[in-house]
């Protein structure tokens, strides 16, 4: 009887955890789409009557209400069946992949997965602001200097559009380009072509002498070299390089300097500049890697006598294109930031220093490497004027002045306390004979003998260790297998410690780190203990007729 | 008199048996603590936080004693033919 109540339970279980989930998830999917259309119907009417529709129109509406909600209604509907499917293990179903699936369903990992699969895995495209009229209309209002720092802001029209704002020195702000914020860092998903690329480091920018622009990027991406290496992946719009070029934020830049570092491939320099001779902009690509050897190449190379045409440095860029045969995307749309709040989200750095490259006076000459650095940079024919002198601190008095400044270095001069220490010559005066050993010194606090217990008449003589010499066969093997025996044992009886789980590893990119105490139950353990030890001593007396046998 | 002799016949035992013994090596066994465990370390003290070990232990060392003394009894009785 008690074995067919257990298979009873056993097959119960077995179907819980086996049921079909979509079955389930048709009947959650019947019900909440009923509830749905319900709820939106009802929606419909209130804000008919809200809206004070007179008769004659109500009709009209509520037929085009009821249309919009049971679309609505659908959608979601259709939602919930997805998710349903979803939920099924996919493929033909088995009774393994049935098993499992409800396995997962049952312990509640499917939730986990996808939640973890939903931001890695579910990207979707964005939008960017090259289309945002207001963005093209907006005023110029950097006017130059170093020292920026850029923010990522969410868009006031477009949530889902995030951007990189940028402050300068003299406290004007202007865009980069957007990005989606998914990644850690600053994901450039929205840019065509760059699907797998990646802003990875930071976005330095700067402006000297109001003639050349900087942005500098670090990409890293599977696609990044092919991008580079084909040509027709990567460039820049005329229309987009017409506006870029009339809304620079002073009207006197002449060079626009990106420099890309790629992942693995060097550093990829993109130039733009105003053709002189022309008051049409004009311009001219310039394409230069660093990793190939252009020393000589570029230092022959006067910028300001290039005009028209496309001039590609590297061998991977045959200039067999024309000037914009390149056509591609630029989503650098500067300058200015128009009205709206502005959500700040996160803040990356500020000032720092600027390298070789850009603290060069670049306000015309030519370029070249240095030796040392092994960067490129701009030969300079006119004294450095972009330097930028750094505040010195204010004087700051100091409140504890020296009062010895010929003194080299302080002493701490120490006053005891006279009361403090004792009177240590009157104590040696008094125990000199202990002091010399001429008598023992007084016990102060002696240990008084252990009392005899009750009915125990053996003395007791505590200065007796016994005898320490056979306690060897204690720790030596063989003889000490029964010590060895309660040594085991007692490993098994420990400190009771509340079980602490730390989880610290990365899933599919997400950092996953959490950590799980349970020292919540200490109040209710001693009585689980208990519950134990007398289920155990109830095992016991049970057992123990069949272990000693009955008295006949 | 006779507990000197006794005495003296047990530390000559001693001190042959002694020196015998300190040349065997050490149990292997007691070098196992919970401290060179390494992540089972503390596998020990979660089990303890949900099974009272020592007090069972210590409730199954009596329980012992009690049936080895029940057997003692038994077998007295069987002497005396109270039992089969």
């Amino acid at each position: 009887m008690r074995k067919i109540s257990v298979l009873m339970i056993i097959i119960m279980l077995i179907t819980i955890t086996l049921l079909p989930q979509k079955a389930s998830s048709n009947v959650a999917f019947k019900i909440i789409a009923k509830q749905v259309t319900k709820q939106t119907k009802e929606v419909g009417q209130s804000m008919i009557t809200k809206a004070g529709v007179r008769t004659s129109n109500k009709t009209a509406l509520e037929r085009a209400n009821d249309a919009w909600f049971a679309r609505l209604a659908r959608e979601e509907a259709e939602a919930i069946a997805l998710a349903g499917q979803r939920a099924t293990p996919s493929g033909t179903p088995g009774w393994l992949k049935i098993a499992v699936g409800a396995t997962l369903w049952a312990t509640g990992v499917d939730i986990i997965m996808d939640l973890l699969s939903e931001p890695v895995e579910d990207r979707e495209p964005i939008d960017y602001y090259s289309t945002e009229n207001y963005l093209r209309n907006s005023e110029a209002k950097v006017t130059g200097d170093f020292g920026i720092k850029h923010q990522v802001v969410q868009s006031p029209k477009n949530p889902n559009n995030w951007t990189l704002l940028f402050t300068d020195a003299k406290g004007d702000q202007y865009y980069f380009s957007t990005f989606n914020p998914i990644n850690q860092y600053n994901d450039i998903t929205h840019i065509k072509d760059y699907d797998q690329s990646k802003i990875l480091k930071s976005v330095k920018y700067g402006i000297l002498n109001d003639e050349t622009i900087y942005i500098d990027l670090d990409i890293e991406g599977d696609t990044s070299k092919d991008v580079l290496i084909n040509p027709t992946k990567y460039g820049f719009n005329v229309n987009d390089i017409d506006y870029l070029l009339s809304h620079t934020p002073t009207g006197r830049e002449k060079i626009w300097v990106f420099m890309i570092d790629i992942d693995n491939y060097g550093t990829y320099y993109h130039f733009l500049r105003k053709n002189p001779s022309s008051n049409n902009i004009n311009l001219p690509v310039y394409r230069i890697y660093e990793s190939k050897n252009l020393d000589e190449t570029l230092s022959n190379v006067s910028i300001d006598k290039i005009s028209g045409g496309a001039w590609f440095f590297g061998e991977n860029d045959p200039c067999s294109c024309g000037p914009w045969s390149t056509a591609g995307r630029i989503y650098t749309l500067p300058w200015g930031v128009p009205d709206g709040t502005y959500s700040f989200t996160s803040y990356s750095q500020i000032v720092r220093p600027l390298d070789m490259f850009l603290t060069q006076n670049i306000n015309r000459g030519y370029f070249k490497r240095d030796q040392t650095t092994n960067m490129l940079y701009v030969q300079s024919t006119l004294p450095d004027a972009t330097y930028m002198p750094q505040p010195t601190p204010a004087y700051i008095p100091n409140p504890n002045t020296d009062i010895f400044p010929d003194d080299e270095y302080a002493v701490e001069i120490l006053i005891p306390d006279p009361s403090f220490y004792p009177d240590t010559v009157l104590g040696i005066q008094q125990n000199a004979n202990f002091l010399q050993g001429l008598e023992p010194y007084p016990n102060l606090n002696p240990i008084a003998p252990p009392e005899p217990a009750p009915g125990n008449n053996m003395p007791i003589n505590i200065e007796d260790p016994g005898t320490p010499g056979l306690n060897i066969i204690t720790t030596k093997f063989p003889f000490s297998l029964p010590w060895d025996i309660y040594h085991l044992i007692s490993l098994l009886v420990a400190d009771p410690v509340p079980p602490a789980f730390l989880v610290d590893t990365v899933y599919r990119d997400l950092d996953i780190e959490f950590s799980h105490e349970m020292s919540y139950l200490d109040p209710y353990m001693p009585f689980f203990r208990t519950f134990i030890f007398i289920v155990v001593a109830g095992s016991i007396i049970y057992r123990t007729r069949s272990l000693l046998g009955g008295a006949n | 008199m006779i507990q000197a002799i006794i005495n003296t016949i047990l530390q000559f035992i001693e001190g042959l048996v002694v020196p015998v013994i300190a040349v065997l090596p050490d149990s292997p066994f007691q070098k196992i603590t919970f401290e060179n465990l390494g992540p089972l370390s503390n596998v020990m003290g979660y089990i303890n936080y949900f099974v009272p070990m020592g007090e069972i232990l210590a409730f199954l060392g009596l329980y012992l004693v009690a049936v080895a003394i029940w057997y003692g009894a038994r077998w007295m009785l069987r002497i005396a033919k109270y039992i089969d």
